[in-house]
């Protein structure tokens, strides 16, 4: 390691990592125990992990004289940082502890990821010194932070689907259909698998590479590692509660309504921000910098593609007045489609964004 | 026609649409789009003549796109007149469209009874009274969001008229210039011929492989005769030059020595009739208009002029030759050159300054001086080629010998090269570009309205029996009206005096 990690912004950002996993271990366990105060204790470790991510990106962006948004590292802390605070401001009433958990793993991963990534904070390419920087990507991460709360929601509801007992006819008369309960279990199943074989793919990948060959040990540690420890636990919970998984979670989360309900307000929430920071003051900085305010860059195409996924969630939802697992089902492919266009796009296409994959 | 429009406004096919142009523009970002239809048939030796069938080389421009992004128009724009007849009755019609069964209907309610002063709880409320004796009382707040979901769709609507309008209208094109060039700019017409031109080409150079005779590429080729020879004749008479006085980079050092490129700079005038009528300097994000033009700084690129070169003999060479020594010299880039102590005229053919080798080939990788490597030929004095060499930086010396057919007596070492900036400027046009701004504006308008204001109608229904329905509805889901349903029954019960003997009745779906 360069002499950068051991900045007190280093440092702090590693405080704000233990704080997220802390926070998330205690969730769990105060969601599994019914421990009020244990949920206190985790709602501290959250509020004191997004304060040190929130000082740290503070002495980053007075260090380099930019916002801490212009390549991968700062993009994924950011990020991270932005989904703890509006997790917490949405949770500021309505206590959730194992939403709170949920996103406080992807603050996890989304900061272990980052640290796979150049940390050196150098001077900005001619093409972000422009203050559209600040409001373009600080409005569409906040856009996206919400995406992410309504995907951590999302899952729990499928995972609620799946357990929910069918019960005969009458007794439960919103009990999932066979075809809801497959597509619920191939997302709850499938979504850690697939981030599990993703992160193994990228580390392989990373290994190839002779500058970054050397950070699989902190990939194992830091992604692969948590991401198949809380599959590991999910499994071991789900078979040490067999026969009352369905009771169990029916008391740590909240009716099926209220997660619904739920998943909506976190994407009417991050809807307008996204659509404005992402899409409209991405058209007037391209039209600024580029000459035309549309180009079909894959990063623009790929953020109009986030717009319609959640465009059609709102129609089918206020329009349609769908519920249920298929709208949490949209919410996830939305959120999924949200990290190719953050990321995918960056690692995998070329376009006038590249200089983004740093 | 009643089909046509109910199909229009449904929501399926809305739901269908946003579903294709998402598949549509997924695909556009797979396959590398605008290349020549040879490139698409080796990169997808299976599918090229499939891609370039459907025209998803082109995609954005294709039949199957636009046709799916004109029907998502036409949808939105028959939505927004359904949306508008609904938002009018809302906004200036509510009380007179509602009925009973309606506030009975919604899903955060509650019946009172004995409320002893009714009318002093619903006083400032409007009020409608049914024959039966029953009377409806509303009252609303944030009446504002009602229109945010119609501002949205006719942003929408703006902003793609916007497109479609600035695509007929609009050009862009580029220009290059290097210090001292002076760069005629055309009339709008004539660049707009040549963008035309350069479509149908490339247009006919489909049509040219799939079918090589057909009819209508003597037409094809006519036309694009007709607007070549437009944009030639506004070229001949431009509207102004743009004079390139001054290229320069902005590179300040970083704390560990890095050079970084903080911006580049292109000082031009704007020279009319042989008159200088303006000055600027363009740089990234910092465009400069004249006339219809907005010029932007959209590229850069060193061109080497020259390279210095350390020429060694071989040994056989050196034995012959009057000297050994090795010489530093400066080789111009495509000119021949001959030296006293050289028996040949030699002349660097290619140079790359930052090189990789694929496909057995040398390919640029970058302008900077990274990893050089030159091509040079020897001649003699009948211009006849005696032999060639490669030149490579020196840690790469040995690595000419390689590559050369027929090697010259000289061993190359790339030591720098001179160079001179070449500034690439967007050059664009687009007079729809206020039109789109005033679509964003007011689907920012709409989406700020539609969802962070709250929509609250908060309903009371006086019956004759004395029995009261409260109710509330909104754009937020139930759980969040529930407190305002709370504080209107708690006032409910507030008014009807300290004497009153009010009883709730937890009835309410809340």
């Amino acid at each position: 390691m360069n002499s950068f990690a051991t900045s007190p912004e280093s440092m702090l950002f590693a405080l704000a990592l233990f704080a997220y996993l802390f926070s998330f271990v205690a969730h769990v366990v105060a969601a599994g125990l019914g421990r009020e105060n244990l949920y206190r204790f985790a709602r501290l470790a959250s509020w004191g992990g997004a304060t040190a991510g929130t000082i740290a990106l503070g002495l980053r962006w007075q260090a380099s004289g930019h916002p801490p948004l212009s390549n991968m590292y700062e993009s994924l802390v950011t990020l991270a940082t932005f989904t703890v605070w509006i997790t917490l401001a949405f949770t500021r009433s309505t206590p959730f502890g194992i939403v709170e958990g949920g996103t406080a793993v992807i603050a996890v991963l989304m900061t272990g990821i980052a640290s796979l990534f150049p940390q050196e904070s150098s001077p900005l390419v001619p093409a972000l010194q422009s203050y559209w920087l600040h409001v373009h990507v600080a409005v569409a991460f906040l856009g996206e932070s919400c995406f992410a709360l309504a995907f951590a929601l999302s899952y729990l509801y499928c995972f609620r689907r799946l357990v929910t007992e069918s019960g005969t006819t009458g007794e439960n008369a919103n009990a999932p259909t066979a075809l809801e309960r497959q597509v619920c279990a191939f997302l709850v199943w499938g979504v850690p698998l697939g981030f599990i074989g993703s992160m193994c793919l990228l580390m392989m990948r990373m290994n190839e590479n002779p500058e970054t060959g050397g950070k699989w040990h902190t990939m194992l540690a830091w992604v692969i590692g948590p991401a198949i420890l809380a599959s590991v636990a999910l499994v071991v919970g789900m078979y040490l509660l067999r026969g009352s998984v369905g009771k169990t979670t029916e008391r740590i989360l909240p009716s099926e309504e209220r997660l619904d309900e739920f998943i909506y307000r976190a994407i009417a929430l991050g809807y307008p921000l996204y659509t404005v920071g992402a899409i409209i003051f991405g058209m007037v900085w391209a039209n600024k910098a580029w000459g035309r305010y549309w180009g079909w860059d894959p990063k623009e195409t790929w953020a109009l593609i986030t717009f319609l996924v959640y465009s059609i969630y709102l129609h089918v939802r206020l329009t349609k007045g769908w519920r249920g697992t298929w709208t949490a089902v949209l919410s996830l492919v939305g959120f999924l489609v949200t990290l190719f266009t953050l990321f995918g796009v960056n690692l995998l296409l070329s376009g006038l964004h590249s200089y983004a994959a740093r | 026609m009643r089909t046509i429009h109910k199909l229009l406004v449904s929501l399926k096919t809305a739901v269908l649409l946003l579903t294709v142009l998402s598949c549509l523009s997924i695909i556009g970002t797979l396959i590398p789009q605008e290349r020549e239809a040879s490139e698409i048939r080796s990169m997808f030796p299976r599918f090229g003549n499939t891609i370039i069938f459907l025209g998803f080389d082109d995609l954005y421009h294709s039949p199957p796109f636009i046709g799916a992004l004109g029907l998502m128009s036409l949808c939105t724009l028959f939505c927004t007149w359904t949306r508008f007849k609904f938002t009018r009755r809302r906004l200036f019609k509510r009380l007179e469209n509602v009925s009973i069964s309606e506030i009975r209907s919604f899903h955060v309610s509650r019946e009172l009874r004995g409320v002893k002063d009714p009318s002093r709880f619903v006083s400032g409320w409007t009020r409608r009274d049914f024959e039966d004796g029953v009377s409806v009382f509303l009252r609303v707040h944030g009446r504002a969001a009602l229109i945010g979901g119609l501002l949205i769709h006719v942003g929408l609507l703006i902003i793609l008229g916007g497109g479609v309008y600035g695509s007929q209208v609009g050009v862009e094109t580029a220009i290059r210039g290097m210090e001292g060039d002076s760069m005629p700019i055309a009339p709008l017409e004539a660049v707009k011929a040549a963008v035309e031109s350069d479509r149908l080409r490339r247009w006919g150079r489909r049509v040219e492989v799939e079918s090589p005779k057909d009819p209508r590429l003597e037409g094809l080729h006519k036309r694009i005769d007709e607007l070549d020879a437009q944009y030639r004749a506004g070229i001949a008479s431009p509207v102004f030059e743009m004079k390139v006085n001054k290229l320069w980079v902005d590179t300040p050092k970083t704390p560990d020595e890095a050079v970084m490129v903080r911006n580049w700079n292109s000082s031009v005038s704007v020279v009319e009739h042989g008159r200088t009528v303006a000055s600027a300097v363009i740089r990234v994000n910092e465009p400069f208009s004249w006339g219809a033009y907005t010029f932007f700084q959209s590229d850069w690129a060193k061109k080497y002029h020259s390279i210095r070169v350390e020429i060694v003999p071989t040994a056989a060479e050196a034995a012959s030759a009057t000297s050994a020594e090795a010489r530093v010299v400066s080789m111009p880039i495509g000119r021949p050159v001959k030296f006293d102590w050289c028996p040949y005229w030699l002349v660097v053919l290619n140079f790359y300054p930052d090189f990789k080798i694929m496909d057995q080939e040398f390919v640029s990788v970058s302008d900077e001086m990274r990893n050089p490597v030159a091509r040079i030929e020897g001649y003699d004095k009948d211009e006849k080629p005696v032999g060639d060499a490669w030149a490579f930086s020196r840690q790469l010396a040995d690595m000419g010998s390689h590559f050369s057919k027929k090697p010259l007596p000289y061993r190359f070492v790339v030591i720098d090269g001179e160079t001179d900036n070449e500034t690439g400027l967007q050059v664009a046009s687009n007079p729809s570009v206020p039109i789109v701004w005033l679509g964003c504006i007011l689907m920012t308008m709409g989406l700020c309205l539609a969802f962070y204001v709250t929509y609250r109608e908060e309903w009371a229904v006086l019956k004759p029996d004395g029995k009261m329905i409260l109710a509330v509805g909104g754009n937020r889901p139930p759980i969040m009206l529930v407190p305002a349903l709370e504080a209107l029954v708690e006032t409910a019960m507030h008014v009807s005096g300290p004497d009153g003997t009010s009883v709730v009745e937890k009835e309410g779906k809340s």
